[in-house]
């Protein structure tokens, strides 16, 4: 009796270890809205540089430790959230000038391979921004993952990517407004 | 970006270029008075837009594109066909129609408020309102076009709807520069000297109303304030006075002010055109700068050469 019990519990562990090997070769994540910034710059006249971010960022996430190249990412950022802290620029930001958010209400990112990195992961996808869709690649740095807070699971990147937006159709008052564009991203995702 | 130099340089291109081309038609047989007026806005708003280094994309994915590669195009073969002495009535009613209900379909093709971008019913018009919206915007455009086409012929004026028409144009420009759309604005300014160098011109050679063409202008006007407000940050009413300013133009073929001369009558309408279309530049230029002034960006008075400069 006592040698099936531990007979029992041995195979309850192994298969404990299993299923959390499982989890850990493809776990899936969604993009944390609170501890996720997208924040970019372009020159102002050459004068300096003029920050905004996106507020509405969303998006989810297979990070799949065993083998990089299984992992996924899917990112979208709302043109309409857009805030440079300032109103009148925002609204400028927004009309066919510049992003057109009538047009093209949303950037999306969805990546098309991934593989290791020294620092964390490389990711190629295809950017789309103003209804123009490139191909780009980032080196994603980070990937710690921890149960934060108590029973919930999550990890975090961050990236810098630069970017020419008249490549993307964006060509107008360039350069007064800096073509050159430098995107910074900064996200977490907690285990779905 | 242009400088307020450049803008100038467009318009005087596009007058000028328009000017020339009613100049060369007059030795063409008076019939086709409007053929000419129709390529004479054509090629000056050509010329303008050159100048300003406009380029329209192909195929067309934004307002811009639709509007200078479809929509003005379409309707100045129109506004010349329906100008030509085979062209009956009857027809031209109807096309007036169908053009005028379809600018803003066209205009606002693929945007969030008539395509689902967001995933399915996410359009900002659902389709119940949409389709009333735009048969609302297609009549409106066709009850302006018929007034314009009917004080053509009443006053029997080259000068006064083109030009009407050219004022409410170049304030509508202005209104849409500073509502936060400036290139869409920046891009209205030569198409309106274009109207108006065809129509001086004709006038100084004592043309009538076969040399003028309502159609091309206020659809101009219609294309622009309605981007301006869909895709800029222009305020409905400063879109509406701008839109019925150059309608002003027929007040003065209503009785008693129908007894005064011709020459006042013309007078009288494009006074009343111009005040209209100032009110209207005055209030949206009144809020730029509360606007600006409430972000707290600058103390002094905002200008456009600002605002084009993407401060």
């Amino acid at each position: 009796m006592r040698a099936l019990a531990t007979t029992s519990g041995l195979l309850a562990a192994v298969l404990s270890l299993a299923t959390t090997s499982s989890a850990q070769a493809a776990d899936k994540y969604t993009v944390d809205p609170a501890h996720t910034a997208t924040v970019f710059k372009v020159e102002h006249g050459g004068f300096s540089w003029t920050y905004g971010r996106f507020n509405d960022v969303s998006g989810s996430f297979t990070i799949d430790a065993q083998n990089a190249e299984a992992s996924k990412f899917q990112i979208v950022a709302k043109v309409d959230s857009l805030d440079t802290g300032n109103a009148q620029r925002d609204g400028h930001l927004k009309s066919p000038d510049f992003f057109n958010a009538k047009q093209f209400p949303a950037i999306t990112f969805v990546s098309t391979s991934v593989s290791k990195h020294a620092n964390g992961l490389q990711v190629v996808g295809d950017l789309t921004l103003h209804g123009v869709t490139k191909p780009v690649t980032l080196v994603l740095v980070g990937g710690k993952t921890g149960e934060f807070p108590k029973g919930v699971q999550r990890t975090g990147y961050s990236t810098e990517i630069s970017i020419k937006r008249s490549e993307f159709g964006m060509d107008k008052m360039i350069p007064a407004a800096g073509d050159e564009v430098v995107i910074q991203i900064s996200f977490e995702g907690t285990k779905s | 970006m242009p400088d307020p130099v450049l803008i100038l340089e467009s318009i005087a291109a596009a007058l000028l270029v328009s000017a020339l081309v009613v100049a060369a038609g007059r030795w063409l047989d008076r019939r086709w008075a409007g053929v000419a007026q129709a390529l004479a806005i054509a090629l000056g708003a050509c010329a303008g837009l050159f100048v300003l280094d406009v380029h329209p994309k192909w195929p067309p994915r934004e307002d811009q594109d639709r509007f200078l590669l479809l929509v003005l195009p379409a309707v100045l073969l129109l506004d010349a066909a329906g100008n030509t002495p085979r062209a009956s009535r009857a027809v031209k009613i109807v096309v007036r129609l169908v053009a005028s209900m379809a600018v803003a379909p066209v205009l606002l093709y693929g945007s969030s408020y008539v395509a689902d971008l967001a995933g399915p019913g996410s359009a900002e018009w659902p389709p119940a309102i949409r389709y009333s919206i735009l048969a609302g915007l297609g009549l409106a455009l066709f009850a302006g076009w018929s007034l314009l086409e009917w004080t053509t012929k009443r006053s029997a004026s080259t000068l006064r709807v083109p030009f009407a028409l050219a004022v409410a144009v170049g304030g509508a420009s202005l209104a849409v520069m500073l509502s936060g759309y400036a290139s869409g604005g920046m891009n209205g300014l030569p198409l309106g000297a274009a109207l108006a160098g065809g129509s001086i011109l004709a006038a100084l050679w004592r043309g009538d109303d076969r040399d003028a063409l309502p159609g091309a202008g206020v659809v101009i006007l219609f294309g622009l304030l309605l981007v301006g407000y869909c895709f800029g940050e222009l305020k409905p009413d400063a879109a509406a006075i701008l839109f019925l300013a150059p309608m002003l133009a027929a007040l003065p073929e209503v009785l008693p002010l129908a007894r005064f001369r011709p020459f006042v009558r013309t007078i009288l309408g494009l006074t009343l055109v111009a005040l209209a279309t100032a009110a209207a530049v005055g209030l949206t230029v009144h809020r730029f700068q509360t606007k600006e002034a409430a972000a707290g960006v600058k103390v002094d008075g905002p200008s456009v050469d600002d605002y084009s400069q993407f401060r």
